[in-house]
């Protein structure tokens, strides 16, 4: 049942006389129209899509599920698959601790912090191409970059994206030096809202700083914490852009994730019909992530 | 009779109608002919616009060319924009294997009426011609035939006392002195250009196992997991494990700085394709060395030599909406010219060589680059004259197969599968390609 924010136990349409709550939901149909035909109208066409052979141009022949049971077959997605889960399970973890630390250590100082912020959010603001291009040419590369410097002291560094068991890795480091500090500054922020008379209070009380972050802090920004988490998971899940451009889902294909192949699948091997089935279970395994984190924090919430 | 209701008004009225008509006409805008480009370099815009651009749209007042440079995206693009029946006038397609899907679903238009009109049937080599036919009607001309040979640094090898290798011992242990000296024997990376994987697939084939078993795989004749086949892979597996491509610099260097290096010398050799001409001005230009070429060696005892992988990195074609037909046509044709050609090849060498019977002949001043660079192009042709030929997969094999050799050769070098087992799935994806008709069947070699 909808409730209202300010009176949790009554009905929202209590508020309401009955004529004008019997047409409010025409207040709602131009949205709701706007967002069907940008939402609705491509998630039919892919599930579409999904069940034919189309190439991109032409007729689409019915196929039924042989898109699924062939991608079902194929290894590369299952590492893909893989790969995608990596991703997602390390950035609702490690840049989560970074920016929660980093924020944490700004309410400390009283001096700069304005200046820490901009600095910490200038990744977010400058464009992927560039960012993954000065990472490959002034840092991996054993020719131009850090990585070359290091090599020329002695020291055994190679290009973690020549490497198959490191080329993930090597991309998630750079997606989370981009990422963390736009999460800082979003749970700096949010710190900044806590009540200031109720850390002093734990401060009289003989509280050391750790155990006001602890008790105090983070409970009191724990919705934007989960919203965050809940947004990392989506935006991690379909990543694409870091992964082509610093990789293109290789060495051999060890970097691949569902959204590369999908777009290889698409655009260079001009099988639309098996793009649209990935994309899809993309979409299905994202969902279905989301749906586990929310069922872990709704338990967790109902116990606490 | 309408003859009889004519009188001198109307006759007044009429005349100025059409005077009038005229006059529009005379003053009419340039109907605009839009030709979608990949992407290029402020410099490499500045020729088109210098060498295409202007002169054709000063040369006539009834069409303006207008070229959008839409980046590596392109051929992104132009799936969307075609299957949604727009796009540009003129469409640069990514080879054959494009052109043949884009022609199965009528989204471009025949040329035959333009190959009379301007001779296309007469100065194309057939070959070239007949890659752009389909069911007896041309639709595509080959942008510019490339071609894959041994380049080296002449400068590093008159030093050294070195001789071009022709064939695979005297590579081999050309490449075991380099590395001996610390000289990485192939100048070669792949980053940001995947693609480059499948240069080396395309040359050990047609230069190991032999441009008659590639054209017999290519017709359905030969798997491709045929020992012939597995060898050829295997030879480069062995040249990785040895260290000839650099180790895993080779993920590191783009094809252009990998030119570079062998440029400055620490390269000796590359196995390249006619479109490095273009890298020279920021690299061997650069370091004052000299650049030279040869064929690829002969890697095996069954392969001719020389051969020549025979490429078409981009097909010419019309779209079948287009407005502006014949005006297209007349731009395509200008692209044959040899003042243009000959001009582009010194700004813009190795992208511009159209396929022509009668190619622009190495003139005397030339530069020493430009000068090979024509060279080059000469002995394509004279490859396709000779049927010295061999086969490049972005050109012959289709895109399923050609996108799988890019990721499948790297997991051969890193070890994780074998050469067999890279042959079999290419067996495996390219006899469901030839299945669903999506193989252009090639000319009889013989």
């Amino acid at each position: 049942m909808a409730k209202s924010d300010g009176n949790a136990d009554v009905p929202a349409q209590a508020y309401m006389p009955s004529d004008e709550y019997r047409f409010a939901w025409l207040f709602v149909v131009p949205a709701l129209l706007l967002s069907l035909s940008v939402v609705a109208f491509p998630v039919g066409a892919t599930i579409l899509l999904s069940l034919t052979d189309w190439s991109g141009l032409g007729s689409p022949r019915f196929v039924g599920l042989s898109n699924f049971a062939a991608l079902f077959a194929e290894p590369r997605f299952w590492t893909a698959a893989g790969n995608n889960l990596i991703y997602t399970t390390t950035f609702v973890t490690v840049p989560m601790i970074i920016a929660l630390v980093a924020a944490a250590l700004l309410m400390l100082i009283k001096i700069g912090r304005t200046f820490y912020q901009v600095v910490f959010f200038l990744p977010v603001t400058i464009a992927t191409i560039i960012l993954a291009q000065v990472w490959r040419g002034m840092i991996y590369s054993p020719v131009t970059g850090i990585v070359a410097w290091l090599q020329g002291l002695g020291l055994n560094v190679g290009n973690p994206l020549a490497d198959p068991s490191t080329a993930l890795f090597g991309v998630m480091l750079v997606d989370i030096w981009h990422w963390w500090g736009y999460l800082t500054v979003i749970y700096f922020a949010a710190f900044r809202q806590v009540d200031v008379s109720l850390i002093e209070a734990a401060f009289v009380d003989g509280a050391s700083y750790s155990a006001a972050f602890r008790y105090i802090l983070l409970p009191m920004i724990r919705p934007t914490i989960f919203f965050m988490i809940l947004m990392t998971v989506i935006w991690s899940f379909r990543v694409f852009d870091w992964i082509y451009i610093l990789t293109e889902g290789g060495p051999g294909f060890s970097s691949e994730v569902l959204g590369t192949i999908a777009y290889k699948t698409a655009f260079q091997q001009m099988s639309v019909g098996r793009a649209s089935a990935y994309s899809l279970v993309m979409s299905m395994l994202g969902m279905l992530a989301i749906g586990i984190y929310l069922r872990v924090q709704y338990k967790a919430e109902k116990q606490a | 009779m309408v003859a009889s209701k004519l009188t001198r008004r109307s006759v007044l009225a009429g005349g100025s109608a059409a005077i009038g008509l005229a006059t529009t006409r005379a003053h009419a805008a340039p109907k605009r002919v839009v030709w979608w480009y990949e992407g290029a370099t402020a410099a490499q815009q500045a020729a088109l616009d210098k060498f295409l651009v202007k002169p054709f749209n000063t040369s006539q007042s009834e069409y303006e060319l207008a070229i959008e440079y839409r980046g590596a995206a392109l051929s992104d693009q132009l799936l969307v924009a075609l299957s949604a029946g727009s796009g540009p006038d003129i469409v640069l397609t990514n080879g054959p294997a494009w052109t043949q899907r884009l022609v199965i679903n009528k989204r471009l238009m025949p040329l035959d009426q333009f190959a009379k009109q301007f001779e296309w049937d007469k100065r194309i080599v057939p070959f070239m011609l007949n890659m752009g036919t389909y069911d007896g009607s041309l639709y595509a001309i080959a942008k510019t035939s490339e071609t894959q040979v041994l380049y080296y640094n002449e400068t590093l090898f008159k030093k050294n006392d070195w001789q071009p290798p022709t064939d695979l011992a005297a590579f081999e242990a050309l490449s075991d002195k380099m590395l001996k000296q610390g000289i990485t024997p192939l100048a070669a990376g792949n980053a940001g250009t995947r693609f480059a994987n499948r240069h080396y697939v395309g040359a050990s084939f047609s230069c190991c196992a032999g441009p008659d078993n590639v054209f017999k795989a290519l017709s359905g004749k030969l798997p491709w997991n045929d020992q012939v086949f597995v060898d050829s892979i295997q030879l480069l597996k062995n040249w990785w494990d040895k260290g000839y491509f650099g180790g895993q610099k080779y993920f590191a260097l783009s094809m252009q700085q990998a030119f570079s290096l062998m440029a400055a010398g620490k390269s000796g050799m590359a196995l390249q394709g006619s479109w490095a001409f273009q890298w020279v001005d920021d690299t061997f230009k650069k370091t004052g060395q000299d650049l030279n070429w040869t064929p690829i060696p002969k890697l095996s005892a069954q392969a001719p030599y020389p051969v020549f992988p025979l490429g078409i990195g981009a097909d010419l074609a019309i779209n079948a909406s287009s407005q502006v037909a014949e005006g297209a046509a007349r731009v395509i044709n200008a692209l044959l010219d040899h003042k243009f050609i000959i001009a582009m090849s010194e700004l813009w060498g190795g992208e511009w060589d159209s396929p022509l019977v009668s190619p622009p002949a190495p003139g005397d001043k030339l530069d020493r680059v430009t000068a090979l660079a024509v060279k080059l192009n000469y002995e394509t042709t004279s490859a396709l004259q000779h049927k010295t030929y061999g086969y490049a997969p972005w050109t012959f094999w289709p895109a399923r197969t050609d996108d799988y050799m890019k990721g499948g050769m790297e997991e051969v070098w890193l070890g994780q599968i074998t050469a067999k087992q890279f042959c079999d799935k290419v067996n495996e994806i390219f006899q469901q390609d030839l299945k669903d008709g999506l193989v252009k069947t090639l000319p009889d070699r013989a």
